[in-house]
């Protein structure tokens, strides 16, 4: 993102000393038994898909949004899977993340390869990474994607959005 | 108490925009809704009131509910979370909203048309007893909107809610209802 006044839309509140409070949305896409996941290249751990949410903008088209800036395709949103209150360490600020988790349906023309990086893009200062991971316990868990509970409900996800509080942890530490 | 992280409420103002997390309080008693209104107000809402960073949606509504009616109270579940887009004075207002049904643990005391209880909270505070159904909401003005379109069927698991309510309308959806 270069800086223009989009930035001052996002919802990412600072406050001192080193909090910062954002809203997340992002989506799971499933092939093969696979879901999409994603990290900034200099990262550690990965993410689910999506962005931060902005201001004026429904969740869900936020996470359209998102899907056509970094992948360049339309997603179909699904229903809503979990709203969750995160709170966690990274960076060295102490986070407070409410994160809005959509089944999504991504079309075919998005490579798939079940181990391979299929798509890059770079986004401000970060490069994204994309690929696709097994959608099991055991493969989210060796792969380190926060938030971490999803790991244990992906392979039953809930049929009606599940809210929860939930504490990651510290990122840092890793 | 020096040691207690400051409090934050979650709230963006980029004018015209404006972004707030509010957590309210579904309390119901007789076949009536508990709510609350600034007494400069000609409008009513839930009690509750703002979300403050590292808190839990839970924990805020268990301290509006001490702070405002000096109260314990058990949160039973949540009801609806919710997008809710609206015009407020000159801004376009998107609020964040979680709705508990609560239950006090000291009721109130009850009246079908009388004040039941005030407090300060930056201005004076009153809270009433509404019935329970969508005409007397609407009628009322209740904020947001949809509490009155769907009082009557609470969901008995979450629902996430995108609301989009003009201002003026309040009075063709009455029409509709009654």
């Amino acid at each position: 993102m270069t800086h223009d006044t989009k930035q001052d839309t996002r919802i990412r509140i600072k406050f001192k000393p080193k909090r910062i409070f954002q809203m997340r949305v992002a989506g799971l896409a499933f092939r093969d038994g696979h879901v999409l996941v994603h990290r900034a290249s200099h990262e550690k751990f990965w993410t689910f898909p999506g962005g931060r949410a902005e201001m004026g903008e429904r969740s869900e088209e936020t996470l359209a949004r998102e899907m056509v800036e970094e992948l360049g395709v339309e997603a179909r949103v699904g229903r809503l899977l979990w709203a969750v209150e995160n709170f966690f360490h990274y960076e060295g600020k102490d986070w407070h993340e409410l994160g809005f988790y959509y089944l999504m349906d991504l079309p075919e023309t998005l490579a798939f390869h079940p181990t391979d990086i299929i798509h890059r893009v770079q986004d401000g200062e970060n490069e994204l990474e994309f690929r696709w991971v097994a959608a099991t316990r055991q493969a989210l868990t060796e792969l380190d994607i926060p938030p971490y509970f999803i790991a244990d409900e992906i392979e039953h996800l809930p049929k009606a959005t599940r809210h929860l509080v939930w504490h990651d942890g510290d990122l840092d530490d890793k | 108490m020096t040691s207690a992280p400051e409090r934050h409420m979650i709230r963006l103002d980029r004018k015209p925009q404006l972004f707030s997390m509010r957590v309210a309080a579904l309390i119901l008693q007789n076949g009536h809704l508990l709510v609350q209104r600034g007494t400069n107000d000609n409008y009513w809402a839930l009690p509750g009131g703002r979300a403050e960073i590292g808190e839990s949606t839970q924990e805020t509504i268990i301290r509006e509910i001490g702070e405002e009616l000096g109260r314990d109270c058990s949160v039973e579940r949540l009801v609806w979370s919710a997008e809710n887009f609206f015009a407020y004075d000159d801004y376009a207002a998107h609020e964040l909203g979680f709705y508990y049904l609560v239950s006090l643990r000291q009721p109130l005391p009850f009246h079908e048309s009388d004040i039941v209880h005030r407090v300060l909270d930056g201005v004076e505070v009153e809270f009433r007893w509404l019935p329970a159904q969508p005409s007397a909401l609407l009628k009322s003005d209740l904020r947001p909107r949809f509490i009155a379109e769907r009082i009557e069927t609470l969901p008995q698991r979450h629902e996430h809610l995108i609301i989009r309510e003009g201002r003026s309308d309040a009075a063709e959806i009455l029409k509709e209802i009654v």
